[in-house]
């Protein structure tokens, strides 16, 4: 029966090859946008590469103080006593990593000037996360017991402020201080890692760092493993009420959260910054219905062209049903036609979407960007394919079962 | 012809529906869009209110330090040691600097209609009038005279100056802030056009431009505006740095040109509409095929009538006007109910002044283009393949 | 005023040629009343066809009133199409979108004339044919008969020389075929000449010329040389 089925699927398909044509180009638009989104949201946050320790490591990113009316509220980064005071001497946690986000860094060459990013982090920073190293070393124990101004670059900068030259060992002017160059990594994008150069800690230019509450740190908490984290995320959160800011009469309450990477973004966009629950479900769930609500005009256009499809077919529906055919047996028919249909159009869809994710690689949109084609997304956008092929073919399926024989032989549907 | 088209569109209504929520939909996202941009270009063309064009910005970082730690004398030493560098023209100190996403806002007072007023402010010291290059209407800047006075000078912007003193000329008036604790007093010596820090696609919103006097006031200003000669290289932030690390060394400098800072805050504000757009694109793409496909379906099922019509007189221009005029027209009824739609926006005044008469009718007619283009576009294939059939084959049509 | 000379056609379809009309040689003059008659696949509708210049002859020319349709452009044949001729069809072709007034003054529509107008021409082409109660109905809500007199309204509204009919009678039943045949004579009495394709011998009796079509050439040809004026 299947058989026939295909055999019937692929006849119809060759009969009217502009409106399978139509209906192709729809569904493999569609599936592409989904699937290169969903390689980016993988990218983004399932563990590989640099951060491939994710799924046991947590993240703190700011703090929120709040004063005893509720009126006066402060949100910042943390300084770099909180996270000594406060974090590292927490038990059960494998290591905690104290590092600076990103900030803009002038790199002066002679009269050359250049703008990076530049974060300086701890040994342990070099410790939970995988960076892969393409020339020289990393800081080691023996650059911090001198203080050496040390910085790490990546590729990119490397070729930018080199050129073909070898870059370990050269010296650089960042904002006046002179550094050394002692390693060369690659390039990455992700959350906690994405930079241009790094140094250590010590290299600030006035030592005040060190005793400061909030400035422009945040920590990664490392596990030893995925388990632990529940456990560990509420004693952040009690040891975040034993907080006494620089002002305790100014603010009375701080809240800080350690979270995994999706409850980082979840909290920022949805601004759930007093609660505990980041909504990071919730916003799972969003960007699921956003996604079906996405596939809803394609799939109108579908449901449109496969019922005027029917009405076209009204004879030869009305004959196999006088001969015998049942409603469920046609309207499986068609259903098996969309979901091949649709099936063909993953096929092509998962070309295209390499070659989209290719060209946003080499166009640079977002720098460093690093972005592949998965098993695990194959699967999801076949699954998707499979998904809207049956969705987009039930209303026509339930339609043409409904046709009346005689009417469909006469030809006015 | 008209009424007749109508005739047969009416009758049609329930199987072009669909069609109709298509166009629709399509039709509010790209007048969505055009409102976005419309509105961009409106604010874009606005005045910003200074020229920052020859000014770069130095933003000092010392630490998480207070206020009260930094020295008053401070300022006067980097003042004088940057005016010896030959390329700095003027030296003058802000708070914050323009062009970055900063925000600092308040409320005051006001003396004649007894209102809170809430406001953005920006403080900054007597030379940076000169420095940013602000352009006054009226009244002006900040100098020595205002030294020791009670109350403390303020510039306002014509916005703030309507809320606070309607109907009056603001200069020398004088409102007050909203502190419970301490009370301040300030009195109008200035008026601009318009401020508006963050460059000129900021929506406009009232200002209050204060006074800093390191040693009058307990408030540090932690920017640097320099005024450099025209053509200085981006090599001369060098100098610049070696020149600021003289007078501080533990204090880090992130300086550039207020020109560059102004580029990537545009390329900032663009980004969310490109990626609107693009999303709009691929909606408009999908509704444009479903119209084609369905347009094709119809054109298809009414090949008798097509050859009725020939075999009555029809030329084949008759057939291919009458399938783009009735693809037209259906767009027609979407699009005003869309409109009728669309237009409580403004009525109600729910989008507030984003969303002014200007930019909804230029929407609108945006809008209104594209889709006719699009189904006049998809419409043209079709027609032209009725208009192509041969009468006799097209009545006896199997 | 209708005149054919040596008109063939054939049709190609995909690599089968079919030779549907060969060396047809065909005079109607103004007023008469020919029945063609033939088994199926004669090729007597395509000879209608060519005849209502809804197809074109592959050999031979025709002539409306003396002038050669060859030289003709799509817009000018159409122009006739729609002043000269009428067609009524056997399956009907009424727009069923459309109310029975509105199907009438169909052809109407190609012609520049105010709207008033054209509903009055409507209205007296359904009076002619005995259907003047009925303009505000959908073609649905008629029987088969009504439904082919409501085509036979929409061929004469604009008064054409020359009715072109295929097989009128085909989908009706003897009483109905009766009334529409007693239509078409009457408007024959009245000056308009018709050309009628049929099946039935007993109609082909009631007029005044019989053509026979057997394998795309005419029987008798030299019987139908000469127009036969009507009695």
């Amino acid at each position: 029966m299947l058989r026939n089925y295909l055999l019937t699927a692929w006849k119809v398909f060759m009969r009217r090859k502009l409106f399978t044509a139509i209906n192709l180009v729809c569904i493999v638009l569609t599936l592409v946008v989904l699937m290169v989104v969903t390689a980016l949201l993988e990218t983004a946050f399932w563990p590989s590469g640099v951060e491939g320790k994710s799924e046991r490591f947590l993240q703190v990113y700011s703090m929120r103080s709040e004063s005893a009316d509720h009126r006066t509220v402060r949100t910042e980064l943390l300084g770099f006593k909180t996270i000594d005071k406060y974090l590292k001497p927490m038990q059960g946690v494998e290591r905690v990593s104290a590092f600076t986000t990103p900030a803009s860094v002038s790199v002066y060459q002679g009269d050359r000037v250049s703008e990076l990013q530049m974060r300086r982090v701890d040994a342990d920073y070099w410790r939970i996360l995988d960076f892969r190293l393409l020339a020289g070393r990393l800081p080691d124990a023996d650059d911090d017991s001198v203080s050496r101004f040390v910085a790490v670059i990546n590729a990119t900068t490397a070729r930018k402020l080199f050129g073909d030259a070898a870059a370990v060992g050269q010296k650089i002017s960042i904002s006046g201080q002179m550094f050394e160059v002692i390693g060369v990594v690659e390039d990455v994008i992700h959350m906690n890692a994405y930079a241009d150069v790094w140094a250590p800690l010590y290299t600030f230019p006035s030592g005040t760092w060190r005793d400061e509450l909030t400035g422009s740190f945040a920590a990664m908490l490392l596990a030893k493993q995925p388990s632990d984290l529940p456990r560990i995320q509420r004693e952040v959160e009690r040891v975040a009420k034993t907080f006494v800011t620089e002002d305790p009469h100014e603010y009375a309450t701080t809240t800080f959260w350690a979270d995994s990477k999706l409850d980082l973004v979840a909290r920022e966009l949805l601004g759930n910054k007093e609660r505990a629950d980041s909504g990071g479900t919730t916003l799972l769930a969003w960007i699921i219905i956003a996604m079906l609500l996405f596939m809803l005009l394609p799939a109108l256009n579908l449901v449109n062209l496969n019922t005027g499809r029917i009405l076209e077919r009204s004879s030869e529906i009305g004959v196999r049903k006088a001969f015998g055919a049942t409603s469920r047996q046609l309207a499986g028919q068609l259903v098996v036609e969309n979901v091949l249909l649709c099936l063909a159009g993953g096929l092509i869809g998962l070309a295209c979407t390499r070659v989209v994710l290719w060209w946003l690689e080499t166009a640079q949109l977002i720098p460093y960007l690093k972005v592949g084609l998965n098993p695990s997304v194959f699967a999801c956008g076949m699954l998707l394919a499979f998904v809207f092929g049956l969705l987009s073919g039930l209303i026509p399926a339930w339609k043409m079962s409904r046709l009346d024989p005689v009417h469909a032989l006469k030809g006015a549907a | 012809m008209l009424r007749h088209l109508l005739k047969l569109t009416w009758k049609r209504k329930s199987r072009n529906l669909m069609l109709s929520l298509e166009i629709l939909i399509a039709f509010a996202i790209v007048f969505g869009i055009a409102a976005f941009g419309l509105r961009y270009w409106q604010l874009y063309r606005e005045p910003i209110g200074f020229d920052g064009r020859d000014t770069w910005a130095v933003r000092m970082k010392m630490g998480e330090i207070q206020d009260k730690e930094i020295p008053a004398e401070i300022y006067d030493t980097l003042r004088r040691s940057l005016l010896e560098l030959p390329e700095v023209r003027e030296v003058g100190f802000a708070a914050y600097s323009p062009y970055t996403m900063s925000t600092w806002t308040t409320t005051f007072k006001s003396s004649q209609t007894g209102a809170d007023v809430p406001t953005h402010i920006f403080e900054s010291g007597d030379s940076t009038a000169s420095a940013l290059g602000i352009q006054l209407v009226g009244g002006r800047w900040f100098g020595h005279e205002d030294d020791g006075q009670a109350a403390q000078p303020a510039v306002l912007n014509k916005r703030m100056a309507a809320s606070l003193f309607p109907g009056r000329s603001p200069l020398g008036q004088q409102f007050t802030s909203t502190d419970k604790d301490s009370l301040r007093t300030f009195r109008v010596v200035g008026l601009v056009e318009d401020f508006r820090n963050q460059g000129p696609l900021m929506a406009p919103a009232p200002f209050v431009l204060t006074r800093f006097e390191p040693h009058t006031g307990k408030s540090r200003a932690r920017v640097i505006l320099v005024k450099v000669a025209p053509g200085t290289p981006r090599g001369f932030e060098v100098a610049l740095n070696r020149r600021l690390k003289l007078v501080r060394n533990d204090w880090s400098y992130e300086i550039a040109p207020l020109q560059a800072m102004r580029t990537s805050l545009l390329k900032e504000h663009l980004i969310p509409l490109i990626v609107v757009s693009v999303i709009a694109a691929f909606m408009v793409a999908m509704v444009a095929f479903g119209l084609f496909g369905v347009l094709w379906q119809n054109t298809t099922r009414r090949i008798p009538e097509i050859g009725l019509r020939r075999a009555i007189g029809a030329s084949a221009a008759d057939i291919y006007r009458q399938i783009v005029a009735e693809q037209l027209l259906l767009s027609s009824t979407a699009m005003i109910v869309g409109l009728i739609l669309l237009v409580q926006l403004p009525l109600t005044g729910a989008m507030g002044e984003a969303l002014n008469w200007g930019v909804f009718i230029g929407a609108a007619a945006l809008s209104m283009g594209a889709i006719y283009l699009l189904s006049l576009l998809c419409s043209l294939y079709p027609g032209w393949r009725a208009s192509r059939l041969s009468p006799t084959e097209a009545l006896h049509y199997e | 005023m209708i005149k054919l000379e040596k008109v063939s056609k054939t049709y190609r379809t995909d690599k089968v040629e079919t030779l549907a009309l060969k060396d047809i040689d065909l005079q109607v003059g103004n007023g008469e009343f020919v029945a063609m008659m033939g088994p199926s696949g004669c090729g007597k509708s395509t000879l209608l066809n060519i005849i209502g210049l809804l197809d074109r002859p592959g050999q031979g020319r025709v002539h409306i009133d003396g002038v050669p349709m060859a030289a003709y452009r799509d817009k000018d044949v159409a122009k006739l199409r729609n002043r000269t001729f009428g067609f009524i069809f056997q399956s009907f072709h009424l727009i069923p979108d459309l109310r029975v007034i509105d199907n009438v003054e169909l052809p109407l529509l190609y012609r520049s004339m105010g709207n008033g107008e054209r509903r009055r021409l409507a209205r007296e082409a359904l009076e002619r044919v005995g259907l003047g109660a009925r303009m505000e109905h959908y073609p649905n809500q008629l029987s088969g008969g009504q439904q082919q007199r409501v085509a036979i309204a929409r061929a004469i509204v604009g008064r054409p020389q020359v009715l072109l009919a295929d097989e009128p009678t085909g989908n009706l039943d003897s009483k109905m075929s009766a009334e529409v045949m007693d239509i078409l004579l009457k408007l024959n009495s009245e000056g308009t000449t018709i050309v009628m394709v049929t099946h039935d011998e007993q109609e082909a009796r009631r007029v005044g010329r019989i053509v026979r079509v057997f394998d795309g050439q005419l029987v008798h040809p030299s019987a139908n040389r000469e127009p036969v004026h009507a009695a």
